[in-house]
């Protein structure tokens, strides 16, 4: 019976790196029997932003249920894991706290190993939970509010950063251009809303994507984000009003061109045929669309993951940890958690 | 109906400690390390010790136990949602209930409150400190006169001191240098091992609440703040 259970493999996940608690149970790193996330998007919306120590406290709170609905609706229970897989880095590091405890208690109590896995590496992973998934070597592109990296994966261990944002993340970008327009929090979706009513070509943005560097694909999304609040105050100045959908639409447009056209022009020097983009900027329609229509151009298979696996969740953390898990792999009681990869 | 032994922990200020009690005095096993901002990598060491200690394994130790105990607050944040986190961790895999501790009250029972009233305080990340007043109820068990407090130490011994029936013991590190004051003639500092919460006490407490009937779900034990957030 326990030899059965030990086949299937399975991973309890737990999450709480920033906004969301979230916990799943994942079949051998592929199949996702569960997966809850209890969001806090309405707690923070009315900051205007996620605010640190009301995230640790709503984690807390949520933990419990979320893993005991995870578990429930598996149908398991912790004799039947293989171990769990917790988030340690990088994050807010009183809401990595929470789970990393609450982690270690499980694994302790159920007598299971645990490993701690790196939340940006682990985004990558939900593109192994849906078919067709991708074969190493391949280009990743996080895209997040706290993330924008390129990286390339030669296998489950060796990646490194080829290229990453030196100030804001492409979804901070996002939410601080939202704010800008009056859009609310968060500022991905609102954006991606109302980008459809506007015309992309509007306004000509500067390019978020550096060119300074020999064989790295870096951007600043800080210089894109004050270009819209100059435009703004510009034409306010002027008396001329503003239509807010083609500031949408051209904003959108921009950002998800220059990271598109980084992601492609970096498999192609590193001679990769395969893209996977992660991350809950994944889910901007514009990004995707702007992905699919570069791939139709041939040479290069694009693996994008669906929305709900984009956006923070445990089922990316349980299907990276599963890959150490399997090689028998195990963290100790003494792990730290890490505001940094 | 007999109550099995609880494991207690805390971690709501400098220490951080894990004990198993009850249902005598003396806790069965201890682990007490100081350990400011070290919670989040020790707790579990000590939970593991504590174990080896008792010749327990992980996997069927928890069914020696009756309840999880841990202190909720007043005390620093971070701290108190490393322990509760835990501390539900264990519950759930044990299908335990767990009991919620204020480590103001620990610290009062631990000085002794049958020999009078007592007040606790326990640091804040700023320069004031959660205080609490207690007197022995009915049963020998800590009850808590008045408000926690969260203010300067020297207002809150002045304020705690005016609550009590009778002259005040105190222990807390937050009570150490406040200087003299109209009240300091009914006031007396107890010794300086009893100026931190410890597991002991929090399981010990933890195993009289559950001998009452008062256990909770894993999901109802929460952090008791005191203060607004990004205070202490």
């Amino acid at each position: 019976m326990a030899c059965a259970a030990g086949s299937r493999g399975l991973v309890l996940g737990i999450e709480t790196s920033c906004d969301e608690t979230a916990v799943a149970v994942v079949g051998r790193g592929t199949e996702q029997l569960s997966g809850v996330v209890a969001s806090q998007v309405e707690l923070h919306a009315k900051y205007g932003g996620i605010v640190p120590e009301v995230a640790s406290r709503r984690h807390v709170e949520a933990i419990v249920p979320a893993a005991v609905e995870a578990l429930d609706r598996a149908g398991v229970s912790g004799r039947d894991l293989v171990g769990l897989a917790v988030t340690n880095r990088p994050g807010l590091v009183g809401s990595l706290m929470v789970g990393l405890a609450f982690a270690k208690s499980l694994a302790f109590a159920w007598d299971l190993p645990f490993v701690a896995v790196d939340h940006v590496l682990a985004h990558v992973y939900a593109s192994f939970l849906v078919e067709p998934r991708p074969r190493f070597p391949f280009l990743a592109l996080v895209v997040s509010g706290g993330h924008t990296d390129l990286l390339v994966f030669e296998n489950h261990d060796e990646h490194r950063v080829i290229g990453q944002t030196r100030d804001d993340a492409a979804g901070e970008a996002f939410d601080k251009v939202a704010r800008l327009l009056g859009l609310g929090y968060p500022g991905g979706p609102a954006v991606d809303r109302l980008a459809p009513k506007g015309r992309p070509d509007a306004v000509d943005w500067p390019d978020p994507r550096l060119d300074d560097a020999q064989g790295r694909f870096d951007f600043s999304f800080s210089g894109l984000k004050t270009a819209v609040l100059y435009h703004l105050k510009r034409q306010e100045a002027l008396g001329r009003g503003v239509c807010v959908p083609d500031i949408a639409a051209s904003f959108q447009a921009r950002v998800a061109a220059s990271l598109a056209g980084a992601a492609f022009a970096a498999a192609k020097e590193h001679g990769l045929t395969r893209i996977v983009i992660a991350g809950g900027v994944a889910a901007n329609s514009g990004l995707r669309r702007e992905m699919v229509d570069r791939a139709a151009r041939g040479g290069v298979q694009v693996f994008i993951p669906p929305i709900w696996l984009c956006t923070d969740n445990a089922a990316m953390v349980a299907a990276a940890g599963y890959v150490r898990l399997a090689r028998g792999e195990r963290d100790d009681l003494g792990t730290s958690v890490f505001s940094h990869s | 109906m007999s109550v099995l032994p609880v494991l207690g922990i805390d971690t709501s200020a400098d220490y951080c400690s894990v004990a198993v009690a009850g249902p005598g005095p003396q806790p069965l096993a201890e682990w007490r390390v100081w350990a400011p901002r070290g919670h989040s990598e020790l707790l579990h060491q000590g939970i593991a010790a504590v174990f080896s200690d008792l010749g327990w394994e992980p996997a069927t130790g928890g069914r020696r136990l009756g309840a999880i105990g841990v202190t909720t607050g007043p005390g620093s944040f971070t701290g108190l949602r490393i322990g509760i986190a835990a501390a539900k961790g264990l519950a759930l895999a044990w299908g335990l209930p767990m009991v919620g501790v204020s480590p103001l009250a620990a610290m009062a029972t631990r000085a002794g409150i049958a020999g009078g009233p007592v007040a606790a305080a326990i640091s804040t990340r700023s320069r004031d400190c959660f205080a609490a007043l207690f007197v022995a109820g009915t049963q020998g068990e800590p009850c808590q006169l008045g408000e926690v407090l969260a203010e300067r130490p020297a207002a809150a011994r002045a304020r705690l001191a005016a609550l009590a029936p009778g002259p005040l013991r105190l222990c807390g590190r937050p009570w150490r240098g406040v200087e003299a004051g109209p009240e300091t003639d009914c006031l007396r500092l107890l010794a300086e091992d009893l100026d931190d919460p410890c597991a002991a006490t929090v399981a010990m407490m933890a195993w009289q609440a559950m001998a009452r009937g008062e256990g909770q779900s894993p999901e109802a034990v929460l952090p008791v703040y005191v203060r607004r957030s990004g205070t202490a």
